[in-house]
């Protein structure tokens, strides 16, 4: 495809923070509509004031800084709740203490728009920041754990995952190419079939595309034709991945 | 199987390789830049890997001829590989080495060697990973030096990636517009 290189490596953090003003979150509005809100994504019962509204971000935003509302910090973004959260983040080496999938995003956008409903929201930011640089380094330890068949990584965000995505990506696919025994071990044949099949790479081709289409019809080489076409299922899926 | 119009596969290939040759050859004497038609038995000399395995793969009548182990496969650099391989100048020794590592496992038979290569670059991966989290303002240009291609493409993207997400910590992108056009269309409607 003929994008930039940029935007070949997936969403980029403008775009993500645009996906998580979609999550919603409460308001005190100062502003009554009467009516219900018809939004693309649904209705929005009408907002009054005085009283706890759910809207999403974007919505929330906007208000503020029109002087329309006060946003209430979620639950997750209060002092005590990230000095805990910090805590637990650093006694487990592993995993990765659990937050919003946006986490960042929000936090941020609140940061920036509406400084003044956020108690003590200095702390709150150098705590965020101490939480998001506690999780970086834990990531930065999944590259040990990489080359299995996945990597499992619970509770990260995808503002993390978008920072790491290029590289193990990559990584990846570059650890793959570098086993290629693996390509023939998923069907339980033993090793000596593996020697051959890559001490002779140009005969057991020949076979594969001969043998291929006679398996078809003949029961007997059901065994061979289940083990080939893997092989070559895989590196067609290497490849495609690798043009996106 | 590499992309075919993939300009670093094909550089990748071209690294060169000492053959010997085990039989007298009619019409190949020219790989050597001899003038005489046949290529003598015993005769030892670089060529490209591509066109190694084009004459050991043939289709109609395989070449005798022997593969020697690049130096950079040897017993030398495997060694320090495994004792250490982030110390590794792995672009002294061959600047495509994991890539033409790749190809020349699918054409010779190596288990050894292909497990050195995967823990080799799983260990210099890691290093890899931190120096692209630190954003640059560490001494990195030692540390450059001693990549192999594949690695600096990691480097790169691992770059670009931690760099712009610091960018939007800084606010320096602005934020996501409609397009003029579309204001435009807006305004007319």
């Amino acid at each position: 495809m003929a994008l930039p290189r940029h935007l070949k490596n997936g969403l980029t953090p403008l775009e993500i923070e645009f996906l998580a003003e979609n999550e919603l979150i409460e308001i005190e509005a100062a502003i009554d509509t009467r009516t219900d809100l018809e939004l693309l994504s649904g209705t929005l019962p009408a907002l009054k004031p005085l009283r706890t509204n759910t809207v999403p971000l974007w919505m929330a935003i906007s208000l503020k800084k029109k002087h329309k509302c006060n946003i209430r910090v979620p639950a997750w973004m209060t002092v005590e709740a990230l000095t805990k959260t910090l805590k637990e983040e650093e006694t487990n080496d592993v995993r990765f203490s659990y937050m919003p999938y946006h986490y960042m995003e929000i936090a941020q956008l609140l940061l920036e728009n509406a400084m003044d409903d956020i108690p003590s929201a200095e702390a709150t930011r150098t705590l965020l920041k101490d939480l998001r640089e506690a999780r970086q380094s834990k990531a930065r330890q999944g590259v040990h754990a990489l080359g299995e068949s996945y990597l499992q990584m619970d509770n990260i965000g995808l503002m993390e995952i978008n920072e790491i995505r290029p590289f193990f990506t990559k990584a990846f696919f570059e650890i793959q190419k570098l086993r290629p025994a693996a390509a023939g071990n998923n069907s339980n044949n033993n090793n000596a079939y593996d020697y051959d099949q890559y001490g002779n790479s140009g005969l057991s081709m020949d076979g594969r595309y001969g043998g291929g289409s006679m398996a078809d019809f003949d029961g007997k080489a059901s065994y061979s034709s289940s083990t080939v076409p893997e092989s070559s299922r895989r590196f067609q899926s290497t490849q495609g991945s690798r043009m996106n | 199987m590499e992309d075919y119009y993939d300009i670093d596969a094909i550089l990748a290939e071209d690294q060169n390789v000492k053959c010997a040759f085990q039989s007298n050859i009619p019409g190949l004497a020219w790989l050597e830049g001899g003038h005489d038609d046949a290529l003598k038995a015993g005769s030892r000399f670089d060529i490209p890997f591509w066109l190694a395995r084009e004459l050991v793969e043939h289709d109609e009548e395989t070449v005798g001829m022997d593969i020697e182990t690049p130096e950079f496969f040897g017993p030398k650099v495997r060694n320090a590989l495994r004792a250490d391989a982030n110390t590794v100048d792995l672009t002294k020794q061959c600047p495509n080495f994991f890539r033409f590592g790749t190809v020349y496992l699918q054409l010779v038979d190596d288990m050894a060697l292909s497990g050195v290569m995967e823990e080799a670059f799983k260990a210099r991966l890691q290093m890899t990973m931190d120096h692209t989290q630190s954003g640059g303002n560490s001494n990195t240009t030692d540390y450059l030096n001693r990549l192999d291609e594949t690695e600096r493409a990691l480097y790169k993207a691992g770059m670009e990636s931690s760099a712009s997400i610091h960018q939007w910590n800084q606010h320096s992108f602005g934020r996501i517009r409609s397009a003029s056009e579309m204001l435009l269309k807006r305004k007319a409607t």
